[in-house]
C-alpha cells in the first residue's frame, strides 16, 4: 500500500516536473534566459535522478518513466526525436551506479547532481550540434549556458534536499 | 556537515572536477577570443566577468522587484501622460480607418485584390518555452484548426519575434530569431533610409552576447545609417510586408564600399512572451 502511494507520488511529481520546466522558463524567461547568461531549470533531471539516488530497493520502473519523460521532452519541447529519450535513462543510470559506491548524504547528492545537472544538458547540446539544430558554440554553452544552469539546479537541488530525503526514507522504512 | 569534510576523497574529487572544468571553460572561452592580445589580462577579465554574472542574476531578481516599487511610485505622472495619448491615439485611429477605407476604394478600382502587406492577425496564449539554452522556442497555443501554418511570422511586444516551425492541431512551436541555426529560415527584410530609398536584405545571424539581429545579403549602395527601421519586405513568400523588425544600431562597411552587415535591435519582445500574434498572409 505504502509502496504504490510512493509510486504515485514519484509519478505525479515526474509529470509535474516536466510540465514545470517549460512553465518556470516562459514565465520567468526575463530573468533566466538572458543573452549574456542563459539558466535553464532542470526540474525533470533533478525528479528522476533523486528517485534513483535516494532509493533503497527498486521497487519502481524508474527506467521506464525517465523513456516516457524522455519522449515527453522530445516531442513537446525540443521537436526532435531521440534527444532526451536517451538522456534521461542514462541520468538514471548514473545515480544507481554512484549509489552504489557513494553515501547518501547532502554533499555527495550535491556533487551527483553536479555530474546530473552537466551531463543531461551536454548530451542535449552535443546531439543538437550534430544536426545542426543550435549555433550555439561549446564556449558560449560553457560559459553562457552551462554555468548559471549548474548553479541555479544546485540551489534548487539543495532546497529540495530534505523534503525528498524524507520522502524515499518514509518510503524505504514502511517497506 | 562534519561527515563530507572527513572524507577527504570525496572532497578531492569534487574540487578536482571543479577545478577541471572551471579551467576547461576558461581556455575554451580564451582560445575562441583572438582580439585581445594579453592572456593574462584576458583570463582575469573572464573570472571577472563570471563572478559579475553570478552576483548580477540574484540581484537583478531583487532589482525587479525594487523597480515595481518605483513604477508605482511614477504611475500617477504617467497615467497624466498616457491619458494625452490615448485621446490622441482616438484620433489617430479615426484617420487611420478612413485612409484604410480609402485604400481599400481605390484598390478596388484599381482591381487590385490583396497587396503584400495585408494579413490576419491571429492571437496565440504561450503554453511553454523550451528548456533549452540553445533552442530559443516557444509553445503557443493554438495550432492547425486556427489557421495556423508552418513558416507563419509571430509578433510579441513591438515587433517580429519569430516564425511558426511545427504546426499540431492545438498548439505549434515558434523558432524565435535568436534562434540562430543551419536550418533556420531566414527572414527577407528592407530598411527604408531618410530619403525614401529602399535596401533589401536578409536576417543572417544573431549576436547572442550583444543581442542583436545581423542583416546580410545586401546588394545596393543606398547609404543607410543608425535609427534607421527595419521591416519585412514581403518578399519570397509566406510573411507580410512591414512587419516592424527592429532599429538599426550600427553598420560596418566591407573594402568594396557596400555596408556589408548591419546591426539591427529587435524590436519585438524576446524575453517574457506570454501573448504572441500570428500574421497569417491573405
Amino acid at each position: 500500500m505504502r509502496e504504490s502511494s510512493l509510486r504515485w507520488t514519484f509519478i505525479i511529481g515526474l509529470l509535474l516536473s516536466v510540465f514545470l520546466d517549460g512553465t518556470i522558463s516562459q514565465q520567468f524567461a526575463g530573468h533566466l534566459f538572458r543573452s549574456s547568461a542563459t539558466a535553464v531549470p532542470e526540474i525533470t533531471t533533478l525528479w528522476l535522478f533523486c528517485a534513483s539516488f535516494f532509493e533503497d530497493q527498486y521497487h519502481m520502473p524508474t527506467y521506464w518513466f525517465a523513456v516516457f519523460a524522455g519522449v515527453v521532452f522530445d516531442l513537446f519541447y525540443s521537436g526532435y526525436w531521440g534527444v532526451y529519450l536517451f538522456i534521461f535513462p542514462v541520468i538514471v543510470w548514473l545515480a544507481r551506479t554512484l549509489r552504489q559506491v557513494l553515501p547518501v548524504n547532502l554533499f555527495a547528492t550535491l556533487l551527483v547532481g553536479f555530474l546530473g545537472f552537466t551531463i543531461q544538458p551536454l548530451l542535449s547540446w552535443s546531439a543538437l550540434q550534430m544536426i545542426g539544430g543550435t549555433g550555439t558554440s561549446f564556449a558560449d554553452f560553457m560559459v553562457i549556458d552551462l554555468a548559471p544552469t549548474l548553479a541555479l539546479n544546485e540551489v534548487i537541488l539543495l532546497i529540495l534536499y530534505v523534503p525528498l530525503r524524507q520522502l524515499y526514507l518514509r518510503g524505504a522504512r514502511v517497506q | 556537515m562534519h561527515r563530507f569534510f572527513s572524507n577527504r576523497r570525496l572532497v578531492i574529487i569534487a574540487v578536482g572536477i571543479i577545478t577541471c572544468l572551471g579551467l576547461l571553460t576558461l581556455s575554451v572561452t580564451v582560445r575562441n577570443r583572438r582580439n585581445t592580445p594579453p592572456i593574462i589580462q584576458q583570463f582575469g577579465n573572464d573570472v571577472a566577468g563570471f563572478a559579475d554574472r553570478v552576483v548580477s542574476v540574484p540581484v537583478g531578481g531583487v532589482g525587479a522587484g525594487v523597480n515595481s516599487i518605483s513604477q508605482l511610485l511614477s504611475t500617477y505622472d504617467e497615467n497624466q501622460k498616457l491619458k494625452q495619448q490615448v485621446d490622441q491615439m482616438a484620433q489617430d485611429k479615426v484617420r487611420l480607418q478612413t485612409t484604410e477605407n480609402e485604400n481599400k476604394e481605390l484598390r478596388s478600382e484599381a482591381k487590385l485584390n490583396n497587396s503584400l502587406i495585408d494579413y490576419q492577425p491571429i492571437t496565440a496564449g504561450v503554453i511553454a518555452r523550451t528548456p533549452s539554452a540553445w533552442q530559443n522556442q516557444l509553445v503557443i497555443g493554438k495550432g492547425k484548426t486556427s489557421g495556423i501554418k508552418k513558416n507563419m511570422p509571430v509578433l510579441a511586444g513591438k515587433g517580429l519575434i519569430g516564425r511558426v516551425i511545427e504546426v499540431n492541431q492545438t498548439n505549434s512551436k515558434v523558432e524565435l530569431i535568436s534562434d540562430d541555426t543551419d536550418t533556420a529560415n531566414r527572414f527577407a527584410i528592407q530598411v527604408t533610409n531618410a530619403g525614401g530609398e529602399t535596401v533589401n536584405g536578409i536576417v543572417t545571424g544573431y549576436d547572442k552576447d550583444k543581442n542583436l539581429l545581423e542583416m546580410g545579403q545586401i546588394t545596393t549602395k543606398v547609404a543607410i545609417k543608425k535609427g534607421d527601421k527595419v521591416t519585412t519586405s514581403g518578399l519570397g513568400g509566406i510573411t507580410p510586408k512591414g512587419l516592424f523588425v527592429g532599429t538599426i544600431v550600427s553598420t560596418s562597411s566591407d573594402d568594396y564600399g557596400l555596408a556589408n552587415k548591419v546591426y539591427i535591435k529587435p524590436a519585438g519582445n524576446l524575453g517574457t512572451v506570454n501573448v504572441v500574434t500570428v500574421a497569417a498572409k491573405q
